[in-house]
């Protein structure tokens, strides 16, 4: 037991007073006439131009450290203990004018959605300048000022920009703009609010940079909060870990990621899957349990009811902040022991081999093309598809949005109609275009399990209606076999008995999602459509029904078209990758050649905007701009007005490319030969 | 003593025989002065002779209240509230107050009925009949000019009359002249002397020649009717200026009136859809006067700061049994719903007492004919009783009233709703608007003319004849008599005893069938006339000079405002 | 392997109050509820406990200002004012209902149909639903009512018809936000029928639309009987009605007599703003 030393006691900076100081912060919000604390004595500091990360799960109390440092809270909320310093002043003590003079000049922030953070009814010129007019220059200097902040954004043509509305702009831009308004005022403090988690893998990267680059020009200091790890592992100095209102843990990014000393901390870096990992060997583990209720306080350790290590006296007094390092601290009495953590789930499992090779694939799309007719002109989502795909076999569908991954799954599934010309065969035998015209059989044999099970899920059916419902419909049970197969469904999902009973706002998220899975496997199907169905969930629980998937799909031998932007779960989970851009297979292959390359430009690029845990990036290529509009693609190679590598021939330009074997299984569709791809993302290929 | 016969043989000695008997019955104590002079105009005993009877009998000469001063022009402009007209202003179709107003400020008649149902001679200077009143001979004033310049002579006359009286016309003052006159009986005999030859006898034919036979003001000869709300010609006081339908007419002064000039030099006249908004015109001095207003809703004008001109009138309300319709085939239960009526607390809560009392005919008491000997029904729960057990409905029954929606009308029905409950009878009570109500007012097609009871408005006349003829004679489709007998009334004693009474000149021969009627009436029941309320004008406290007539009349050429 | 998935019991247990109790707490329907129960009181047994009969008449005590022994006044025909407020809410309260029932029936029928099918079905009743709205509800009721003759079953009927396009364009756009939602394509997925598409995934989730828009209506319905009633389309000029009282009573305001016209006024206005009260509260509980 070393001594104990809070972190806030420590920290007295260089450069004397530190950008921000909390210390001992309680936030209490009044929900139905009760007290519930939503932050417990939380306190750090962050130091000049230094970028502070605070990471957690949903509900950890992230967004309200943050509406409370600028006196943002709802109603109901309220700061019942601890004090904030902003720049040496007290948000607290201010009267209304001094509230809105920080909050001109001191502190800026940056949510999520940047639609929301503009005025849609006022052009972004407008909404920029007023910053600056606000700040006391006149209307020409502030539009003056205003062109000058997008460029600095990395707005191409900001003038033209500023005469456009909000709803104009993609949301990579409008971030921009948002991004652009927060820093006009030179702030001491950027608060950062999940900024990126709205936008695209590559837009994120691209915006990153651009945070990471200002924060190099700007003597600002940054709250980075997000609950994605890696992202803030990449863009931090230092980190806090929050969990259930409370920072467990505190360090430097980089040490504190490679050696975690809070056991939460260790939990939720062993949910995310690591570049090597995969479904059949070095499986995801998870936090079992879940988050204590807002409001309800533990006598001890407040991660202690899910900690596998937890001892008597972790049950009784809740531990105080422990120094374990150079400004290193862990709320945990056995944050020596972190390291020898045990699993919730074995490393390695028995997995039945994937694929089945040489037999019959179980779908085979050809010339599968779906062209939307809105009001603006025809758009093509997807262009002259084909593939087969094995039984068993876990096919991985990426691609940035707009890139026709959901739209190629509600085509299989019969949701949307593909344009004429087009084949859907499941086992050889074409089947119906609209699931309204699909034989039981046919419906039985492909399900889906959507993104988010808050839609998928009728909130008004109790999960017995649910789950059951496919059972009577597809697979004809009634009466005692259905229950029968009913439970089987349940304890294969591992939800119990009791929840059966409940409706889906009863239930958790993870616990939703194994309904919508469950659901999905009730009739028997052969293919079963995973569109994102992580990507709404918390890291934790992403852990355990990733490891639910790979286990239905060992036992009851499905196949899978896994549609993910998280190319990490994509390359945990499937055995071939499908890479989309603009409706077209840019290109094909098993899994490890796709990421290993050599690959497509376009492959190339969504992985190198991947922020990885370690710190370490890959040699960046960027792509620029966004992604066409599919309503008007480029000619040639659709691909060719943002790639890196573009030939200089002009044939990208010109000429389609035909998706072609670059290596036996592997096709790409490039005009650079794959050999020479190979030299050129030479570093890439080996790892 | 000698003087005074002297006196009176004199004035005597230029009248005929029916004249003559007015007289003898004025000497004879029968008649009051005042009658003297209404029964005296109508068979034609000129103003100057009738005072010189009454001074030869010791009483002061009269002043008819239309007294026409030459003195106090001004340029005031008088501005008049009234309903708003029905339809097109046209003399032949007028059948509505707002209508016969607008007729009535440029128009004028042979003769006028002023507020004392006296007759003054208007565009005829005198007018006497034959011995047996089936011939009536009018003198037309001469010097007098249409609006549009042209002399009125005979020939005008002429043609109202035969215009009017055409069955083809179709015209409204049939209902009046309908069996009276026909177009062949009117005659030019001389420029300025028109003889009407009656189909039967009529004693009180000088009245279908005035005002309160409204539609029946002088046009010019081969005049087209339809045209008349263009031009509005007449030969009044005034002139039209402009009139718009639904909104308002102006007038001007007629320089060239043949009587005293108008005092106002011009007048205004806004229409009102009802009355509240002319009352709350009224009161914020929109307008000067209101041409007329009801107790119901005008509580208002009563309570003081207004002048209000009260003129007892034979307006009433209807309530027809069916006669041919159980269970009122039975006069006994058409009694015994009358007899359930408490006819003074009706006229307390519905008129705050302007009404006088009904006595189930239409004999008004403002009529001189009524015979007020016959014994006035009072309310009687037993006997009602009784005589509905007599009739087989000890425990009451139920029926339907159905009632215009106009006025104080809804209230009266539900008063007799609920007074018949004090004897089991049920009436549920339906209140319609006046087009669905009324609907093509024929047989077979109008909830009025055929409801099992129905209750409609009868508006003033000057003299019972209407209200005796359509309503309650036997309905002949070819006469067209009993054209309005709601109550489906078929008494050949009473059609044979209204027939004597409009042939009978003399009033105490009109008294004594009056009194012939009203019991035969009552013992009949087809209608319930309870009451027959006053007929109210209202002018700002400033104004003065306005004269209304019972039968809707405004006239406000002597108005003045100070 | 032991995949903990354990729930916290307090979550599901006390997640949620029943949404009814949350609605029970608010004071707004608290107050709203109350006028409503003594309206309803009034309607079913207002004759028995009114201190006067609602249809005696006292010729020669008509327009008594409010006293002792008429708390609210009577009226020209010497009627008990108080009484016939009490009574009067039986006209409204029977007649208002069922055509709100009756409209909303048949409008989330509609509503479901254009918004789960849609297409052509939807642009053409769209356009006549359109057309309808675009003539204020009071006009259309009294044309079908001057057509067909004034009774009950007609206002219940007339009225019933208007809200039908008014609720159905309501559902229509909360059927439309669902249909947004996966579980709609799950459910097509496993080949569930139109009819049980609408009827047991979609309806259960519009049902709080319906809720509210059947007490929204509701209000409207009761101003429009209560307008009908005041044109003159009362049932029977001596039943007494809200309505009709202030018709048969407005004019004589400006003599002075104002309780006559004021009271019955404030019981409209009364039951409106209790109903708006109740359905605002469920409006607000049911939006979170």
């Amino acid at each position: 037991m070393t001594a104990i030393a809070p972190a806030a006691d420590q920290g007295s900076d260089d450069a004397g007073q530190p950008a921000l100081r909390v210390a001992d912060l309680d936030v209490t919000y009044r929900v139905r006439g009760q007290s519930r604390l939503a932050l417990k004595n939380v306190s750090f500091e962050i130091g000049r131009n230094e970028s502070y990360g605070l990471v957690g799960e949903s509900g950890s109390g992230k967004t309200t450290v943050a509406l409370a440092l600028t006196r943002y809270l709802p109603r109901n909320g309220r700061v019942s203990g601890g004090s904030i310093g902003i720049d040496g002043a007290d948000p607290m003590r201010m009267g209304a004018h001094e509230l809105r003079e920080l909050r001109a000049h001191k502190v800026s922030m940056v949510y999520q959605e940047p639609g929301k953070a503009l005025n849609p009814s006022m052009r972004v010129g407008r909404q920029v300048a007023e910053v600056y007019e606000v700040a006391g220059l006149s209307k020409s200097d502030a539009a003056e000022r205003a062109a000058q902040m997008l460029g600095k954004v990395q707005i191409p043509d900001p003038k033209r920009v500023m005469e456009r509305y909000p709803h104009e702009l993609s949301g990579g831009m409008a971030q921009r703009v948002v991004i652009a308004m927060a820093i006009a005022a030179e702030p001491a403090l950027l608060i950062l609010d999940e900024p990126t988690t709205a936008l695209d893998a590559t837009v994120e990267a691209e915006v990153l940079d651009l945070i990471a680059s200002l924060r190099a020009q700007l003597n600002t200091s940054v709250l980075f909060i997000s609950h994605n790890l890696a992202v803030i592992a990449q863009m931090c100095d230092r980190v806090g870990v929050l969990y259930a209102g409370e920072l467990v843990e505190e360090g430097p990014a980089a040490q504190l990621f490679a050696e975690p000393r809070h056991p939460y901390t260790v939990g939720l870096l062993r949910c995310i899957p690591r570049r090597g990992q995969r479904k059949d060997h070095g499986r995801l583990d998870s936090i079992p349990g879940f988050l204590p209720e807002p409001g309800h306080t533990l006598p001890g350790c407040i991660f202690a009811p899910r900690c596998p290590i937890a001892e008597d006296q972790c049950r009784h007094a809740p531990p105080p902040p422990f120094t374990t390092g150079e400004r290193r601290t862990s709320r945990c009495y056995r944050y020596q022991h972190t390291a020898d953590l045990p699993r919730n789930t074995p490393v390695d499992v028995e997995l039945r081999a994937g694929p089945e090779p040489g037999t019959d694939p179980v779908i085979t799309i050809r010339d599968l093309s779906k062209t939307f007719t809105p009001t603006g002109g025809p758009v093509q989502a997807l262009r002259g598809v084909n593939l087969a795909v094995q039984r068993g076999e876990t096919l991985g569908l990426v691609g940035e949005s707009g890139s026709g991954k959901t739209t190629l799954a509600r085509v299989l599934l019969g949701l949307t109609s593909p344009d004429p010309g087009a084949t859907v065969e499941v086992a050889g035998q074409a089947i119906a275009k609209d699931a309204a015209h699909r034989t039981r059989q046919q419906l039985q044999a492909m399900q889906i399990v959507f993104q988010n099970p808050d839609s998928s899920l009728n909130r008004r059916h109790t999960v017995r209606q649910l789950i059951s419902r496919p059972l009577t419909k597809l697979a004809g049970l009634s009466g005692p076999r259905l229950r029968e197969r009913l439970m089987d469904l349940v304890r294969s999902v591992r939800l119990e008995e009791r929840h059966l009973a409940l409706r889906p706002r009863q239930l958790s998220g993870g616990l939703k999602q194994r309904v919508a899975i469950a659901r999905a496997f009730g009739g028997g199907p052969a293919i079963v459509v995973c569109d994102e169905p992580t990507s709404a969930l918390d890291v934790s629980v992403q852990a355990a029904i990733l490891n639910l998937l790979a286990d239905l799909q060992a036992k009851e031998q499905v196949t899978y078209l896994f549609i993910s932007h998280d190319l990490g779960l994509v390359r945990y989970l499937s055995d071939r990758i499908v890479v989309l851009y603009l409706g077209r297979v840019m290109e094909v292959g098993p899994a490890e050649r796709v990421f290993s390359g050599p690959h497509h430009p376009y492959t190339e690029a969504l992985l190198s905007a991947v922020p990885s845990l370690d710190g370490t990036r890959r040699s960046r290529i960027r792509l620029s701009g966004e992604i066409p509009s599919a309503a008007d693609p480029p000619s040639g190679c659709v691909f060719h007005t943002r790639c890196p590598r573009r030939l200089a021939s002009g044939i990208c330009e010109s000429t389609e490319p035909p998706l072609a074997e670059a290596e036996p299984g592997h096709l790409i569709s490039c005009h650079i030969p794959i050999d020479q791809l190979a030299s050129l993302q030479g570093a890439e290929a080996v790892s | 003593m000698t003087e005074y016969k002297d006196r009176l043989s004199r004035l005597r000695g230029g009248q005929n025989e029916i004249a003559n008997h007015v007289i003898d019955e004025f000497v004879a104590g029968r008649l009051s002065r005042r009658e003297l002079l209404r029964r005296g105009a109508l068979v034609g005993i000129s103003a100057p002779v009738l005072g010189g009877i009454l001074a030869a009998c010791g009483s002061s000469s009269p002043s008819p209240s239309t007294s026409k001063s030459t003195s106090g022009l001004s340029n005031q402009t008088i501005n008049v509230g009234i309903i708003t007209p029905a339809g097109a202003i046209n003399p032949i179709t007028i059948d509505d107050q707002g209508g016969l107003d607008m007729l009535g400020q440029t128009g004028e008649y042979l003769t006028f009925s002023d507020q004392t149902l006296t007759l003054q001679p208007q565009l005829a200077t005198s007018w006497s009949s034959n011995s047996s009143a089936d011939v009536w001979t009018f003198n037309i004033r001469q010097g007098v000019k249409f609006s549009n310049g042209q002399p009125l002579t005979a020939d005008d006359v002429v043609y109202t009359y035969q215009l009017q009286t055409n069955t083809k016309t179709g015209g409204n003052a049939l209902s009046a002249l309908g069996g009276v006159l026909e177009p062949s009986g009117v005659v030019k005999t001389g420029d300025y002397t028109v003889e009407f030859h009656l189909e039967a006898p009529n004693g009180n034919f000088p009245y279908l020649t005035s005002s309160d036979n409204y539609n029946m003001i002088i046009l010019p000869s081969g005049y087209d009717p339809a045209k008349w709300q263009s031009s509005f010609i007449g030969t009044g006081p005034f002139v039209m200026k402009t009139y718009t339908v639904n909104t308002g007419a102006t007038f001007a002064r007629n320089d060239n009136y043949w009587g005293p000039k108008a005092k106002p030099a011009a007048t205004n006249f806004t229409f009102y859809a009802s009355q509240t908004p002319g009352i709350s015109a009224l009161v914020s001095g929109a307008i000067d006067v209101l041409g007329q207003f009801t107790v119901t809703g005008g509580e208002e004008l009563l309570s003081g700061g207004y002048n209000v001109i009260k003129l007892k009138s034979s307006a009433h309300r209807e309530l027809s049994m069916r006669c041919d319709t159980a269970p009122f085939t039975d006069p006994r239960v058409r009694q015994a719903i009358a007899l359930t009526l408490n006819r003074p607390a009706i006229i307390t809560a519905l008129f705050k007492g302007y009404a006088d009392l009904g006595n189930d005919s239409p004999f008004a008491p403002v009529f001189p004919s009524t015979n007020t000997s016959v014994a006035q029904r009072v309310q009687d729960i037993a006997k009602a009783k009784a005589l509905l057990s007599a009739a087989g409905h000890p425990t009451g029954f139920s029926t339907q009233l159905i009632g215009v929606n106009l006025l104080e009308i809804p209230d009266y029905a539900q008063i007799v709703a609920q007074a018949a409950k004090a004897i089991g009878v049920t009436i549920n009570v339906k209140v319609e608007s006046s087009s669905v109500y009324y609907g093509k007012a024929t047989f077979g097609d109008s909830d009025w003319l055929d409801a099992t009871m129905s209750l409609v408005d009868y508006g003033h006349r000057s003299v019972p004849n209407v209200f005796l003829t359509a309503p309650l004679q036997t309905i002949n489709a070819k006469t067209g008599s009993g054209a309005w007998n709601a109550a489906h009334f078929n008494n050949s004693d009473y059609d044979k005893l209204s027939a004597q009474y409009i042939a009978a000149v003399d009033l105490s021969t009109q008294r004594s069938l009056a009194g012939q009627i009203e019991t035969l009436l009552l013992n009949e029941t087809p209608i319930i006339y309870a009451y027959f309320y006053n007929y109210l004008t209202a002018t700002a406290s400033t104004v003065t000079g306005a004269y209304p007539t019972a039968i809707g009349h405004i006239f406000v050429y002597n108005c003045t405002k100070s | 392997m032991t995949d903990i998935l354990e729930a916290p019991v307090t979550d599901v247990a006390r997640a949620e109050l029943p949404s009814w109790r949350l609605v029970m707490r608010r004071p707004g329907f608290i107050v709203g509820a109350l006028i409503l129960l003594f309206w309803i009181v009034c309607a079913l047994f207002g004759s028995s406990f009114a201190p006067h009969s609602a249809y005696a008449q006292q010729l020669l005590a008509t327009n008594q200002p409010p006293s002792a022994a008429h708390w609210f006044g009577t009226d020209q025909l010497g009627r008990d004012v108080f009484s016939r407020v009490l009574v009067g809410a039986r006209s409204i309260l029977l007649v208002a209902p069922l055509a709100t029932l009756l409209g909303t029936v048949l409008g989330t029928a509609l509503g479901l149909a254009l918004g789960y099918i849609g297409g052509a079905l939807d642009a053409i009743v769209g356009r006549l639903v359109e057309a309808v709205l675009a003539v204020p509800a009071v006009i259309v009721a009294f044309l079908f009512i001057v057509a067909v003759g004034a009774s009950a079953t007609t206002e219940i009927l007339v009225i019933g018809f208007i809200f039908t396009p008014i609720i159905a364009r309501t559902v229509r756009s909360a059927v439309q936000v669902e249909s947004q939602l996966d579980y709609l394509a799950a459910a097509r997925l496993i080949g569930e029928s139109r009819r049980h598409v609408m009827f047991a995934e979609i309806l259960p989730n519009v049902m709080p639309t319906v809720l509210v828009e059947f007490t929204v209506r509701l209000g409207y319905a009761i101003f429009t009987v209560a307008t009908l009633a005041f044109l003159g389309f009362g049932v029977n000029p001596s039943t007494p009605s809200w309505g009709s009282d202030i018709n048969a009573n407005y004019g004589v305001i400006a003599a002075g007599y104002w309780w006559e016209t004021l009271f019955p006024a404030l019981a409209i206005a009364s039951l409106v703003i209790a109903i708006n009260l109740v359905a605002d509260s469920i409006d607000r509980v049911l939006a979170g």
